[in-house]
Formats: structure tokens, sequence, C-alpha cells
């Protein structure tokens, strides 16, 4: 076990080297001079020029990654233009409210798409599989901030539900806060659920086949104990690891439907950046999600390890 | 699990065997349908058959949906059909594109790291690296740095969307590297090239297209989201992501503008779902639980 | 006339299978994978059903306990197990037969135990399900049980996962599984072909001996002739979905009644060497999409004439408890009557 965590930990250091060479290099694929591009079609010479030492760019490109990589080790993401303080703290405000969407989103997805799989997988070519799965299909063929606009029109322009738009900090009531992110948790857990649903029925298939399955039932267990017993806790130790994977979908999508519900997220910043060509949100916000996805990533396969006695002994 | 089950499926079916396979499986041909009518659509679009999609009209400002205007008009009193189906070929463009760009580079960087042991590592992580970042995140940075525009979107896109068909292509390649038939391939002097070329990839296609299908779909989700989040091509440009976002500040009293291009994404989005889908079951049995 | 009925029935039968047809497929195009066979078991009787793949003799063991996979059903037939109609069972009635009067074990040794579960809550799940055993009585019997299929230090064992266990392990388990009702009768699916030889014989030496202790049935599926000699005391041979003979073990080696029981015989692998294949009989079993007409071995049958073709020979008796079917013997039949 010690050396399953200790491979995985090892692994990981070339993925967060990968993701901070990339998200270094994001400045240097701008077209001709980014300090003109960055400085806007209305910058003075003056301001272009102040631009480029801000960001380092009249230096060497080795001195400005060994600067990037310094100033990253001690934390450093660099300064907002536009808000006129450090990324760092920006980001430390705003990723409260992109996690609690994306973990609302999931602890919605979980039950549904879960107990859809399984439903479909156990009822295999019957009326109930195609049904659960068009509907799954629907899901993820939809665009979430499309299907979110479309909630608003019911849930608060016609229904007067849910509000439209703002968001409630938790510390000004639980209850309220949740309010203000069931729209949006919503809007992006229906292609979740689809992605799941499609998963689990997949994998679930595949364990329903099992041979050890077919020994449950010659034992003499009741089907009902041979699927929740043995067939679930196999189908589940996988279908943890796709919980990585949901995190990644749903921090994408809270990208664009922070915007449509004016959540103050890291999705709204990097938008935000990208409207006002402000290059250091961008890279520390994208630097940012990355880690914390390499983070969950991380959890999850340690989590699956233990769960799963062939790893767990070995 | 039972004995006359167990007989192996050949793996070189005949290609009429196949053709006939696909035509009866329901979820492919209504898959492929839809493709045809979203190409067809994308053709009218593109020769303007559908009206101008920028025709701007004061006095038809707003229509609901009607005989005249059948999915109704917009602020400035466009054609919202004429729109989504001008919007159609634009998808399909950049759709299309994305597949190619993936295709290409996701096929190369695979094919290279699952047949050169050396390479494999430092191509794989970097791959890994790119995957580490959500991948509309990672398309609107790259866009943005890019500027603004259609083959910025594209590239980004592209870019986005190939570490995951490179591991497909790796994994496919590391399937048949060490087969017989490749081995006798390198011994009766083969080079590398050649054995890629003419027996790797032909041999580790049928995931390969699976997932480019898929990569469609996502395209255009993307496309759209980045359209709507002002990174795509800007406004005047009738894509679908600019419409929905157009119509979402008169989402009161005009929402068939933004209905009628989420549900052409939709459409699309389910067609290609669809295929790919079918072609899984269809070409690569193994991965489909039956 | 039908002698398919008139099965060679040992003194007390404990189990007897009567037309018993299994298909696969559409219903309205099956695939007969099992074609109205009958046959019985005697109550303390070491049976084994031979054939190639594709027999039917996996899909015979599995219409007993009623476990057909999901693409295949029972058309026809009845089994009757201690006077009850198996197939006539309610299922909760039928799920406390299997894993109480009659249990199973498997081929796969590897993949019949459930990876995330330990041994002993494998076993227990069986002692509870059946003895109504819980908590620290049911892993007293589960190590009580491990201890008699002879594995060794049992205490410990007991709280292993299967991938900690070899694969002869893994069996013994299973039959500690099987034997925690203490059945009537157990089938045994080829449960020495995943092993190794020493570990098959070990194994077949187990099953002979708790049989004879617990004065059980045992239904040994195989397609090894060598395994057959070893273990049971009477064979039954299947060839395309029927039996073709059914005989007491030394009568059938010495003398046997239809030609492929005598191919199976001359293919017989010399000792300690596992081959899967039949080298003496040319081609293999025929699917069930093409079958032929009459005899369905003539095509491979070194004996074969016309009249073969024209209708399927029905088993016959051909001495006591031999029975089979071949045409080729009427002739002999006739003179001796």
């Amino acid at each position: 076990m010690i050396e399953v965590i200790l491979r995985r930990l090892i692994s990981t250091i070339p993925v967060l080297i990968g993701v901070s060479l990339i998200t270094f290099g994001l400045i240097h694929i701008i077209p001709g001079d980014p300090a003109i591009v960055i400085a806007g079609p209305d910058a003075s010479v003056d301001q272009v020029e102040s631009i480029r030492q801000l960001l380092g760019l009249d230096r060497p490109l080795h001195i400005q990654m060994s600067v990037w990589y310094m100033n990253l080790l001690q934390g450093d993401l660099g300064n907002s233009f536009m808000l006129g303080r450090s990324v760092l703290q920006a980001i430390q405000e705003r990723l409260p409210t992109t996690l609690l969407l994306t973990a609302y989103s999931i602890v919605i997805t979980m039950p549904l798409g879960i107990a859809a799989g399984l439903l479909a997988a156990y009822r295999q070519n019957t009326w109930v599989d195609t049904a659960v799965m068009s509907v799954a299909l629907l899901g993820v063929s939809v665009p979430s901030f499309w299907l979110s606009i479309m909630g608003i029109l019911v849930f608060s322009v016609m229904l007067g539900w849910l509000p439209s738009s703002g968001y409630v900090p938790p510390s000004e009531g639980i209850l309220a806060c949740l309010q203000s992110l069931t729209l949006p948790a919503f809007s992006l857990a229906v292609f979740q659920i689809g992605l799941l649903a499609r998963m689990t029925r997949a994998t679930t298939l595949e364990v329903l086949r099992q041979d050890f399955i077919r020994t449950a039932r010659a034992k003499g267990l009741a089907e009902w104990k041979t699927v929740a017993k043995h067939a679930l806790s196999n189908v589940m130790i996988p279908i943890i690891t796709v919980v990585g994977l949901l995190v990644n979908v749903a921090i994408a999508g809270a990208v664009v439907i922070e915007q449509i519900f004016v959540l103050p997220g890291v999705g709204q910043l990097v938008v935000q950046g990208i409207l006002r060509r402000d290059y250091p949100v961008i890279q520390g916000s994208i630097l940012a999600v990355a880690l914390i996805l390499v983070l969950i990533n991380l959890i999850v396969d340690l989590l699956y390890a233990y769960l799963d006695p062939r790893l767990r002994n070995d | 699990m039972t004995e006359s089950t167990l007989q192996a499926v050949p793996l070189e079916k005949p290609r009429n065997q196949l053709l006939s396979r696909m035509l009866s499986h329901r979820g492919l041909v209504i898959g492929a349908g839809i493709l045809v009518v979203m190409v067809l659509a994308g053709i009218v679009g593109l020769l303007g058959l559908a009206g101008d999609a920028l025709k701007i009209s004061y006095q038809s400002r707003f229509v609901e949906p009607s005989a005249e205007f059948v999915f109704g008009t917009d602020h400035y009193g466009r054609s919202i059909f004429s729109r989504v189906v001008t919007g159609t070929h634009l998808s399909l463009l950049i759709g299309i594109s994305v597949v190619a760009i993936t295709a290409v580079f996701g096929v190369l960087i695979g094919a290279i790291a699952g047949y050169f042991p050396r390479l494999d590592g430092l191509i794989m992580r970097c791959m890994d690296a790119l995957m580490a970042f959500p991948p509309i995140m990672l398309a609107i940075a790259i866009a943005a740095a890019l500027g603004a525009g259609l083959l910025n979107l594209i590239v980004a896109l592209g870019i986005t969307y190939t570490p995951r068909t490179a591991r497909i292509v790796r994994a496919a390649v590391l399937g048949v590297r060490n087969s017989e038939y490749i081995e006798s391939a390198r011994l009766s002097g083969a080079s590398d090239g050649r054995i890629i070329v003419k027996h790797v990839l032909p041999n580790s296609m049928a995931p390969v297209i699976v997932d480019l299908t898929f990569v469609f779909a996502y395209a255009i989700l993307a496309e759209a989201a980045l359209s709507f989040l002002g990174v795509g091509p800007p406004p005047p440009v009738p894509t679908w992501g600019n419409i929905i976002a157009e119509g979402r500040d008169y989402l009161v009293d005009a929402p068939w503008i933004s209905i009628f291009p989420g549900l052409a994404i939709g459409f699309s989005v389910l067609g290609l779902n669809l295929l790919g889908d079918g072609l899984r079951d269809v070409l690569d049995p193994r991965l489909t639980s039956k | 006339m039908t002698a398919m009925t008139e099965a060679a029935t040992p003194m007390s039968s404990l189990l007897k299978v009567r037309d018993l047809r299994t298909e696969l497929g559409k219903s309205d195009n099956p695939l007969t994978v099992v074609d109205g066979i009958s046959f019985d078991i005697g109550s303390n009787e070491r049976l084994a059903v031979v054939g190639e793949s594709g027999s039917g003799k996996t899909m015979t063991a599995l219409s007993i306990l009623r476990l057909l996979p999901d693409a295949a059903r029972i058309s026809a037939g009845e089994v009757n197990f201690n006077g009850q109609d198996l197939l006539a069972l309610s299922r909760s009635r039928m799920r406390r037969m299997s894993g109480g009067d009659i249990a199973m074990i498997f081929q796969e040794p590897m993949s019949s135990l459930n990876p995330v579960f330990t041994v002993g809550d494998q076993i227990g799940e069986a002692i509870t399900l059946h003895q109504g055993l819980r908590g620290r009585a049911a892993r007293a019997r589960a190590i009580e049980l491990l201890a008699l299929v002879k594995v060794p230090s049992p205490e410990r064992r007991i709280d292993q996962y299967p991938h900690e266990l070899s694969g002869g392990m893994r069996q013994r388990v299973m039959i500690a599984i099987a034997l925690s009702s203490q059945p009537k009768l157990l089938i045994a699916d080829e449960p020495t072909t995943a092993l190794d030889v020493t570990v098959q014989a070990q194994i077949l030496q187990l099953l002979k001996q708790l049989q004879q202790e617990f004065g059980m049935a045992i239904l040994l599926i195989t397609h090894d002739l060598g395994v057959v000699a070893q273990f049971a005391q009477r064979m039954i041979v299947m060839y395309a979905g029927k039996i073709v003979e059914d005989a007491p073990v030394s009568e059938a080696f010495r003398r046997p009644m239809h030609p492929y029981t005598e191919g199976l015989l001359r293919s017989i692998p010399p000792l300690y060497e596992d081959v899967d294949r039949l080298l003496a009989i040319d081609g293999s079993v025929p699917p069930p999409t093409a079958m032929p007409s009459g005899c369905r071995f003539r095509t491979r049958c070194d004996y074969a004439r016309p009249p073969c073709a024209a209708q399927i020979p029905p088993l016959k008796l051909f001495g006591e408890g031999h029975r089979a079917a071949c045409i080729r013997h009427d002739d002999y039949e006739v003179r001796r009557t």
C-alpha cells in the first residue's frame, strides 16, 4: 500500500511540471509582441513598455522561466492588472464558490447517475433500459449553459421558485446559499448524470457477467442481495475514479455557468481576465484549477487503491 | 460463458457484413440520419438558401415563430431560422476541422508513443499535463491568447482534444505492436514507418474512429460555449453560441431567440453521440457490454 | 420404443432428468443446445458427463440448477430431485434448493470468488443462508469447513482475499462453500481444468473423499477422460446436445459402444500432459445452426454409412446399465434378442 501511494505521488510530479510549463507558455503563444497585445489597441508606447517590464517580457526566456518558477514555489502568482492586487488573493476569494458549486452538482449527480446506470444494466434490453439510457443520452447532448438559460426561464421567470442570478455566501445562511446555487448546480448535473449513468451501466454489465455473480446465485442468495452486495461492491470501486472526471467536467461547465448566474467563482475570474487581457489572472486561475484537479485525482486514486483489496494488500 | 458463445468472433469481417450490421443498428442509423440532415442544412446555409442571416429589418423585430419566420426574429429583426441554418455550416466546419486536427496529431503522437517505447514516457506525460486542465478552460485560455476568431478557436479546440485521441491510439498501437504479424513484417525487413502505416494503424483504427465521433460532438458543444462567452468569432457571425448569447437579454419577451439554436446544438450532438455509440457497438465489440 | 426415456436406472435415483431441452437465443429461431436428454444419478454416485466444447454438458449442469445465462432457457423436460420437479419450483423455493441440497462449483476458481470480500465472508454468507448461523458461530463453522477441505492454517486464511490464494486453494474455498449446507448433490463443472496437474489430482482426491464421507452424489462435468478414469463410477458421453453413451466407467473404457466414445478414448493424452484437443477425431462439434441430419456424429465418424443420415439413432440398452446411440450395433442386438 505504501508503495502504491509513493508510486502515485511520484507520478504526479511530471504532470505538475507539465501543467506549470503549459501555463507559463500561454503568454508566449500570443502572436506578435505579447506586450502590445496585452496592452490593447489604445495603449501608448509607455504603457506597452510598462507592461513589458511588469511581466518581465523584456528579459531572456530562461530568466523569465526561472523567475516564474521561483515565484510559483513561493505561492506568488503575480498581480492582476484589473483588480490591482495579487492573483493568489483573488483566487482564494473565488475558489470556495466554484468548489461549492462543483460539490453541490456532484452530490446531486452521484446517487442519480449511479441509480440510473444500475437500473438500466439490471433491466438490460428492456423498455426500462431504453428509456433510462435515452434520457442519459439527451443529458450528455444538451449544452449546460443553454439548459441553465432555459432553467432561468422556467424556474425563475415563469414559476418564480429560484433566483435567476446572484450568490449568497454560506456565511449569510446555508439555505439561502444553497438556494442561490440550486439552479446552477442542476444545470451542471444534467450532463454529469448522463455521463455517470452511461458509465455505471457499462461497468455493471461487465460485473454482472462475472463468474462470482453466478457463484452467489448458485449459493441460493436472493437476487436483490446478489446485486446489492456482490455486484454493487465491484461496481462502486471503479466508479469512484469517475469522481475525478466529474469534477473536471463540472469545473469546465462552471466557467460558463458562473458567467450566466453571476456567481463570483474562478470561472468568472477567468472569463473576466480574458475579456480584459489580464494574463496573470488567466494563468493563475487555470493553474490553480489544474492543481486542484491533480490533487483530486490523486486522492481518488489512493482511495481506489485503499478500497480494492487486490491493490491494498500488494 | 456458454460454450456456443465462446466461439471467437473473427477479427476481419467481410465488408458487406459490416455494412449490414451497421444498417441493422437502430441508433447508428438514426445518428447517421441526423448527421445527413446537419450536412444538408449546412450546405443550405453555406449557399445562403435559407435567407440572409444578417439582414436587419426594424419593421419585423421580435416576431414570434410564425409562417413567415418559422423560428421567429430577434432584436434586429433577423430571421432566427436563417441564422440557425447558417450557423450549422459554421458548427460543422469547426467540428470537422477540430476532428481533422485531432486525428492527424492524435494519431501521429499516439503512434509514436506506442511504437517507440523510449519516447513513450515523455510524450504521454505531456499529454497527461494537457489533460489535467478542464477542456473548456484550456480552450478558452489558448483561444484568448491567440486572439478571437474562427481559426484560433479551431486550433484551441484541436490542442485541447488531441491528448485524448493520442492516448487511445497509443493503447491500440500497444495492443497490436507485439502481435505475430507485426513481428513477421519486422523480420521481413519492413521499416518502422512502413509497419506503422501498413500494419499497426489499420488494426488500431476502430477505437480511434469511435473516439473522433465523440470529439466531433464535444467540439460542437465547446464551440457553442466559447462563442457564448465571447471567445469565438465576434457577434454578427451567427454561430449557435452567439445567437444564444444575444437572445439571453430578451429571454422574457423573445425566448425563441435562444431556444432554437440550443435545440440545434442538442439535436446535432445527440446525433453524433448516437453515431459514436453505434460505431462502437459495430466496430469495436470488445468495448460494448452486451 | 423410445429408449430415450428409459434411463439406465441405478438402485435409488437422487436426480432424474427426463427429456431435458435447453435453447439459446431468440425464441422464434432458437438454437437447441441440450436436446432432449434423460439420465439419473444415484444418491451416492460419482457420475461424469464427458464431451467436447459445444456438446452441451455445461448447459445441462446449469439447467439443473436453473442458473442459465439470460439468453438461454429450458423449453421442455423434467428435472426431478428427490421427488420434486425442480423446474416447477418457485424462484424462492429453488433458491433454498440451490446452495442447499444441491451445490455447484465452477471451472474458474480465479473468477468464481468475489475479489472484494474475504474468504470467510463468502463462506459465511452460505452458512448464514442455509444454516442460519451468524457472527462467531458462522466464523467457527467456516474455519471448520476450510480445515475439512484441507486448507492449511484456516484461521489465517479465512481473513484473506481470493487474490492472496493460489488457484488450488481457491477451488478448495469453493468446495468449502458448496459443502457448507451438506448437499445431497454436488455439481462440479470442470473443477480442475484451470489447475495444474498435481493440484488437479489433489482436488479430485479431496472430492472423492468428501463424497464418501458425506454420502453425497457428485455430477462431474469434464472433457478429460483421464479425470473420469480417476474419479467417476459411471460416465455419460454427450455429443452436440445429445447423450450418445451412458455406461459404468470400467465398462465404457473396456467396451465403448459408440464410435465417439471410442474416439475419445483413443485421444486420451499421455499421463501428466494436459492436451485440450481431441487429436484422434477430425473436425469439431457442428454448431447448432448446421446440424447434420440423422446421427450428428456421422460427419466425423469412421463407421458412417448411408442409413446413419436417415434418422437420429435412439439410445438402446446394450447390457447392464449400458446405453448407446448407434445403429452400427442393430444387427448385433437383433441376434442377441
